[in-house]
């Protein structure tokens, strides 16, 4: 559906995207992930060709993207990442407003506004002007003007910053919904557990480059990390410290605080061995804990940094 | 036209505030016209003095100077009392004191010198009485010179009170030499214009400069071109209606008064002309400020600034000619002058017609200069965007 070639586009000596690909599938939730200043947006404002890049290819549902492309632009839904509304039209006009941008036929556009109120909840809202609205209400507004016309493409720009947990739940309901109603959907985030929650296949991004691309589990199989153990009170000698490193699979130990952390490669029974080398060498411990890796420790393994920044 | 009946939207939030300003304009308007506008003069009536006189010459000669003055005047004699005299000119019992010394045909007529006389200082009552003297004491002077006799003199002169003379009055505008009311109206309709303008359409090119709006109305399937041609259209229908509602009013308050006056179209020309420089002047304002705050306090200085400074509170006659340099790089001053001419004329000149056609050129030259410097704004802000 989406094919993004070469991609590269300049800020003066800055490179906001360096030869950047992607390859969108129909019926997918795609998402970009990176953290603040990797290129998300500027790629997303390539997409819509509201900016000029130096270099590269776009082209959505087959045909190049070009800032006349009126025909690609009527399936194309945009939720940006800050709120786009008018403060002097209530909710209701607001989304008839950008409805029409689209759907000139009054009776459509009549029944495509009730069902975007309906389905981002904005029902009892309707006559409330935006400024009245908090700021979840407010994003979930923006996302009913993006949405209304039923698009083929929905582009969500990090549609759920500053919501709060309860607002921003809802909002990742409605995407996954749009998604089984037939919508792809692009969706760019610095949050990864949201992006891990809905996306079929992600993009993690950095200094405008997609580093790594896939399904979540595929991403996590790229890195050596396979599960992580944590174990708090624990007093350890350099030597037991040292056999623990030998122990199979493991490749990372590290001791701060009286809290251990070890690293493993995937492999069976990791924690069991663990826990019995402590048990053998008769070593107290507390809380025991044991994560599988996240797209953070993927991010962090392929880069060396944390993706929240 | 979703673009267009959005404009429309967006101007109907604001109908409280350009009712707010009608009102305010409606009221200045008809208070000042209430206040300013003097009676229609439809007949003439000559002016009558209150004159004391005191006579110690008691001669023929005064006796018909005292006779030729109360043909128009109340003349009233009085002793020779400083006191009582000065009493009576401080309460305005009279208005003009006439001394006639005895010998007064050998000191005055003869020797030629002059009647002393008690008046109120620069005022028309003190020109009118020293006018009227002098016709008698000339008229005198020149019969004695051509061989009358003093009382074939006086005769003449009181014989040649009783001559009547016609008299038309010249009525340029229609009004009886006053100004039409409605004229007050147009006077005082830069200030509405511009303020109603400039905040209505200011705060609607505010909602569409937002950088993150432009951007997603970019992203729809409606060219931008489309986009701003539907501004431009709304724009122009608001304005439009905005003419047409204080056209309207003016008919209503002033009816026939109003579509007597042989000008009523260069009325409205001029006016249509003021919207579409106001139109463009907000264009302007939208596309120079950035933040909503900002536009009520411009807003209020373009129109009251105006309006001061070109004639429109203040009439222009009472402006400083510094100020008035100032105004002629200001398009209201060009409205004004032709609402002058318009007010002051029902037949206008060849001259006059000129000068109006040059103030409705101006004000057409304004607003192509305010619509580009708007464009030309717009573009650097997009690009700096």
């Amino acid at each position: 559906m989406i094919q993004i070639e070469n991609l590269v586009k300049r800020y003066g000596s800055l490179v906001a995207l360096d030869h950047l690909n992607l390859n969108i599938e129909e019926g997918e939730i795609f998402g970009l992930l990176g953290p603040n200043g990797s290129g998300k947006t500027t790629a997303i404002n390539c997409l819509l060709a509201l900016l000029r890049y130096d270099k590269g290819d776009i082209r959505i549902f087959g045909k190049p993207m070009k800032p006349n492309s009126y025909d690609i632009k009527k399936d194309i839904g945009v939720v940006m990442q800050n709120v786009a509304v008018f403060d002097l039209m209530s909710v209701y006009e607001n989304i008839d407003y950008f409805c029409g941008l689209y759907v000139t036929n009054k009776k459509k556009r009549k029944l495509l506004v009730e069902e975007a109120l309906e389905f981002v909840g904005l029902s009892d809202y309707r006559k409330m002007r935006p400024k009245k609205l908090s700021g979840g209400l407010l994003r979930r507004l923006n996302i009913a003007c993006g949405i209304v016309h039923k698009p083929k493409l929905i582009i969500m720009d990090e549609p759920t910053v500053a919501v709060d947990p309860q607002s921003r739940n809802k909002i990742l309901e409605g995407i996954m919904e749009l998604n089984r109603q037939g919508s792809t959907i692009i969706y760019t985030s610095h949050y990864m557990e949201e992006v891990e929650q809905i996306c079929s296949r992600i993009a993690i991004m950095d200094k405008g480059r997609a580093i790594a691309t896939g399904t979540t589990e595929e991403l996590k199989k790229m890195i050596k990390t396979g599960e992580i153990i944590l174990i708090d009170a624990i007093s350890l000698t350099p030597d037991e410290l040292a056999r623990i490193q030998e122990l199979p699979h493991v490749y990372d130990v590290s001791y701060t605080d009286h809290k251990l952390k070890i690293k493993l490669s995937s492999g069976k029974h990791n924690l069991v061995r663990v826990l019995e080398y402590l048990q053998s060498e008769d070593i107290y411990f507390g809380r025991v804990l044991s994560e599988l890796p996240t797209l953070n420790d993927v991010f962090l393994e392929i880069t060396g940094k944390e993706l929240r920044d | 036209m979703t673009v267009f009946k959005g404009f429309l939207l967006l101007a109907k939030r604001n109908i409280g505030i350009g009712i707010m300003y009608l009102g305010i304009f409606l009221s200045i308007a008809i208070a000042i016209e209430r206040v300013g506008g003097a009676k229609a003069q439809t007949s003439f009536e000559e002016t009558s003095l209150k004159i004391g006189v005191v006579d110690e010459d008691h001669s023929e000669l005064s006796q018909g100077l005292k006779e030729y003055l109360s043909t128009k005047h109340t003349v009233t004699s009085y002793p020779m009392d400083k006191s009582l005299l000065q009493d009576k000119l401080f309460y305005r019992d009279i208005s003009y004191i006439i001394y006639i010394p005895e010998n007064f045909e050998e000191k005055v007529i003869q020797n030629g010198d002059s009647l002393s006389v008690t008046k109120l200082p620069d005022s028309t009552s003190a020109i009118y009485g020293d006018q009227e003297i002098d016709a008698f004491l000339n008229g005198i002077r020149t019969l004695k010179t051509s061989g009358f006799s003093t009382s074939e003199a006086v005769d003449e002169m009181l014989d040649s009170t009783k001559i009547e003379t016609s008299i038309t009055l010249v009525d340029s505008n229609g009004n009886g030499g006053t100004i039409a009311p409605h004229s007050f109206y147009y006077q005082y309709m830069p200030y509405i214009m511009l303020a109603i303008c400039c905040f209505i359409f200011g705060t609607i090119y505010l909602e569409y400069r937002n950088l993150d709006l432009k951007r997603r109305l970019l992203c729809s399937s409606i060219s931008s071109r489309k986009q701003n041609m539907e501004l431009l259209l709304g724009t122009l229908a608001v304005g439009f209606l905005l003419f047409l509602i204080i056209t309207g009013l003016a008919l209503i308050l002033y009816g026939r008064n109003m579509t007597n006056d042989s000008n009523i179209w260069h009325y409205i020309a001029n006016s249509f002309l003021l919207l579409v420089m106001s139109l463009s002047l907000a264009f302007l304002v939208g596309n120079l400020i950035d933040r909503e705050n900002l536009l009520n306090p411009i807003t209020n200085i373009l129109s009251l600034g105006m309006a001061f400074l070109c004639g429109v509170f203040v009439p222009m006659e009472f402006l400083g000619s510094g100020v008035l340099t100032v105004a002629k790089f200001l398009p209201v001053y060009w409205y004004e002058i032709a609402n002058d001419i318009l007010a002051h004329n029902t037949i206008l000149s060849a001259s006059q017609m000129a000068t109006l056609i040059k103030c409705y050129g101006i004000q057409l030259l304004f607003a192509a200069a305010f619509f580009s410097v708007s464009i030309v704004v717009s573009r650097l802000m997009q690009q700096k965007q």
